[in-house]
């Protein structure tokens, strides 16, 4: 049998993941002992894709211990099971991990894309991921343009007359004030919103892979286009999702 | 009587002709409140909301519940002892009326419709419930403010009509149903009018339709356009938009021929 351990071959069931996105984060390393079935096939371990799991040498007394590095930036509690290749569970680890510290500042359109996924909410991030992967398997070079930004950049761009709206589904949070948006726009990082990306066609493959997605799409608007904008809401749910995000 | 008097209310009189009375029933620095009060005196007036700012003498900036609006002083002391039912403080004030104002022009500040907005709207805002009227150098540009019961619509029915008309807004001519963050020029009978049409990030892509104001028919339209100018009436001039992938926006200057019908 195998069971999760810690570096001092001690077993353990649950382990504390830092926000990886945070400054400084590192990953944490984890160990497997017994690694090995019965018939000396290695035990594989079946995670959430919300848990980056990396996967290390061996070490410890006759080499018992497969070592693992553990990251992830979906903050929550996930669990990781140690499988046999018959698909027995021989043990389960479960991974908390952290809310992050950083305090999601700063200009949104310019994190990075695994921030930018980060901040969006939980059921719609996968969906996201998913988009991506189609745009790219079509041969286009999507970027995630803008996940979430705070109310408080929304009203900047609301005084500066730049956008019609206080308050959208970019700007959902959770009552504690983690970004947790329902809507993401997409360009295609060679043309924006010039006009070759229409003329290859990234906004019609957009639409078509977010409705894939069963998310909405704002080119499908027709009193006010936003042809990068993809929301797992719909218009209707606006008043309910500000009352949801505490504001 | 009453309809008569209304009537003879303020449209393109003369400075020196009888300016309206106001039967003010509460005055507020928002437009929600004046327009619930002003929902519940239609029930025994004709009820509007007048902008103060449209009147010369009135402390400004604010939205007026006017149980009445009319150029007979006996008829608005008569809907003034009406009115002191609902609002008990109503009272009675008369306006010196603005040149090419909303209430010199009989324009309503706040269209009826407006009243229907959903208490729980997130995106209304007071600019969003009033209509304006723009004087051009031949006739006005009237940016009539509604809401549209449409579910689902990333608007939350705000729909902002843009009319054009010479003297009297009986006689407007609609240009285009929607038209939000407008622009605007005018060359003879030609106006060029941009609006809003989309979102590219941080920005908004501009569309510019250049209108025959004696038939509003459409003589020219261009997309991702904004600020317009006619040198001429035969010439639209205006900035390109181009908004690239790291969502910066780039302006070029961009030169027209429209057609001449």
């Amino acid at each position: 049998m195998a069971n999760f351990c810690n570096l001092k071959e001690q077993r353990i069931s649950e382990v504390t993941v830092p926000y990886s996105m945070d400054p400084g984060a590192k990953s944490v390393t984890i160990g497997l002992w017994g690694f090995l079935d019965f018939e000396g096939k290695e035990l594989q371990l079946a995670s959430t894709p919300y848990v980056n799991v990396k996967k290390g040498g061996v070490t410890g007394y006759l080499n018992r211990v497969r070592l693992y590095e553990l990251s992830s930036y979906h903050t929550g509690t996930w669990e990781i099971d140690a499988v046999t290749q018959s698909g027995g569970t021989w043990d389960t680890l479960k991974v908390h991990v952290s809310a992050p510290k950083d305090q999601w500042g700063g200009d949104s359109s310019q994190w990075t894309q695994e921030k930018k996924l980060a901040s969006l909410d939980a059921a719609l991030r996968p969906k996201v991921a998913r988009i991506l992967d189609i745009l790219r398997s079509a041969g286009f070079q999507p970027k995630v343009f803008f996940g979430w930004r705070s109310v408080k950049v929304q009203l900047e761009l609301f005084n500066r007359g730049v956008t019609k709206v206080k308050f959208s589904f970019h700007n959902a949070q959770k009552p504690n004030g983690t970004p947790n948006a329902y809507a993401a726009d997409i360009v295609d990082s060679r043309w924006g919103w010039g006009d070759a990306a229409q003329a290859n066609g990234f906004w019609d493959a957009l639409g078509d892979a977010a409705k894939s997605q069963g998310l909405v799409w704002g080119g499908d608007w027709t009193t006010f286009k936003d042809v990068a904008h993809v929301q797992s809401k719909q218009n209707s749910e606006l008043a309910a999702v500000k009352r949801e995000s505490g504001l | 009587m009453r309809l008569a008097s209304l009537l003879l209310v303020a449209c393109c009189l003369p400075a020196a002709a009888q300016q309206p009375w106001l039967v003010i029933a509460g005055s507020f620095p928002s437009a929600t409140e004046a327009i619930k009060l002003t929902a519940k005196l239609r029930a025994i007036e004709p009820a509007s909301v007048v902008m103060s700012s449209d009147c010369e003498n009135l402390r400004q900036g604010l939205y007026l519940s006017a149980a009445i609006v009319t150029t007979d002083r006996a008829v608005a002391q008569s809907a003034l002892e009406r009115a002191k039912t609902i609002a008990h403080d109503s009272y009675l004030r008369e306006c010196k009326a603005r040149p090419a104002s909303r209430i010199a022009l009989n324009v309503p500040a706040i269209d009826p419709s407006i009243e229907r907005v959903p208490d729980d709207a997130v995106n209304w805002t007071d600019e969003d419930r009033t209509s304006t009227v723009a004087k051009l150098p031949s006739g006005y540009l009237w940016l009539r403010r509604t809401y549209v019961a449409a579910p689902g619509d990333p608007q939350e029915g705000r729909r902002t009509a843009a009319l054009f008309f010479a003297a009297k807004p009986a006689e407007a001519r609609q240009l285009t149903e929607d038209c939000s963050d407008s622009g605007h020029a005018q060359n003879g009978t030609r106006v060029a009018l941009s609006c809003a049409r989309e979102s590219a990030g941080d920005n908004l892509f501009h569309e510019i339709t250049v209108y025959d104001t004696s038939t509003a028919r459409p003589l020219l339209q261009i997309k991702h356009c904004r600020k317009p100018n006619l040198p001429t009436p035969n010439q639209l001039a205006c900035q390109v938009e181009e908004v690239d992938a790291q969502g910066t926006l780039r302006l070029r200057p961009k030169q027209l021929e429209i057609p001449s019908k």
